[in-house]
């Protein structure tokens, strides 16, 4: 009976230690998700960007909420282990059962048939695959990339979008992370129509004030005044930032 | 969106029609008719020819950055020229 006990709080131990390593990289794909957004919200002063801006720290604290609960759990699961080891129970022990009951439930349920389990505060909802891990790194690695024009940026948007439409399907309705992702999906589609604008009219004018491929700029003039005021500088991090 | 290569090919055809119609109002010679044949021909090149080529130049650059990828605020003007041009070299002109 102890023995089972034991090997069931050390699976749970095994689920809390990888959901932890799940909302690390969650955290910190969001930190560069939020420092692109950041950048770009500087250059285009949108309200689209300012509120996927909010709505990125809402996550982030929803996050750290849950790193907290994972590490309070986790704490639990080590000195029930140590207790069981050490054959020491008592009754005052019980109410750390209780709470972790609902953990165990949830792991035993849903990993064990690989769909997402029902929400429990500091577990992640299901198992995430390796290919998702490896995008998060690789779109990670990238942003410490300075990007030099808006075709890049265009570029960068739609790996957003891609990779957080993924983490969607990650969260059942009922738990914390449901709607957010969701929500920056939707606004950075808004962003990245601004951001494909700004790179059309990028394009447009090297064409126009491109004097090898461009004999009439005459005729452009007004265009290029135009274009020249619609164009947002490139987000680039400056010394003030 | 306009199609821009119909449009090309259409005022194309309208520059030369009315190329040879300014060419033979210049070369008009009688004494009573060649002053008016002369204004004519001038009215015609800076109200129709003129608008066509520049709505000509307007699709060469269209063909050069590709027809979805323009701005929409220039998109906008671009095709009011170029519809502007065409209603002009055709039945719409007004002298």
């Amino acid at each position: 009976m102890n023995s089972e006990l034991i090997e069931r709080l050390k699976s749970i131990e095994i689920r809390l230690k990888e959901s932890n390593t799940w909302f690390r990289l969650l955290e910190n794909y969001c930190k560069s998700l939020s420092h692109d957004v950041f950048l770009i919200n500087m250059s285009l002063e949108d309200e689209c960007s300012t509120i996927c801006r909010i709505q990125i720290d809402s996550w982030l604290c929803e996050i750290e909420k849950q790193q907290t609960r994972n590490l309070k759990s986790d704490a639990i699961v080590s000195k029930l282990i140590t207790i069981s080891t050490e054959d020491c129970f008592n009754e005052e022990l019980n109410h750390y059962f209780s709470r972790l009951s609902e953990l165990d439930a949830s792991i035993q349920d849903g990993y064990q048939s690989g769909r997402a389990n029902r929400p429990v505060d500091g577990l992640m909802p299901c198992i995430i695959e390796e290919n998702l891990e490896k995008d998060i790194c690789k779109i990670e690695i990238s942003c410490l990339r300075t990007l030099s024009n808006w075709k890049e940026w265009t570029e960068r948007i739609a790996e957003h979008i891609i990779l957080v439409n993924k983490l969607v399907t990650l969260f059942p309705a009922s738990h914390q992370f449901s709607s957010i992702p969701c929500s920056i999906s939707i606004l950075l589609s808004q962003i990245s129509k601004l951001v494909v604008e700004q790179n059309k009219l990028e394009k447009t004018l090297e064409i126009l004030t491109n004097s090898i491929t461009n004999s009439h700029e005459a005729i452009f003039g007004l265009d290029v005044l135009i274009i020249m005021e619609k164009l947002c500088p490139i987000p680039i991090i400056g010394d003030e930032q | 969106m306009l199609d821009y290569n119909a449009a090309k090919s259409q005022l194309l055809q309208m520059k030369q029609t009315h190329l040879e119609v300014c060419q033979f109002l210049e070369e008009v010679d009688t004494e009573f008719h060649e002053n008016a044949a002369k204004t004519l021909a001038t009215r015609i090149e800076n109200l129709v020819i003129e608008p066509i080529d520049i709505a000509l130049k307007i699709i060469d650059v269209i063909e050069m950055i590709g027809g979805g990828q323009i701005p929409s605020v220039i998109s906008l003007r671009w095709n009011q020229q170029i519809l502007q041009a065409l209603n002009n070299g055709g039945v719409q002109i007004e002298f």
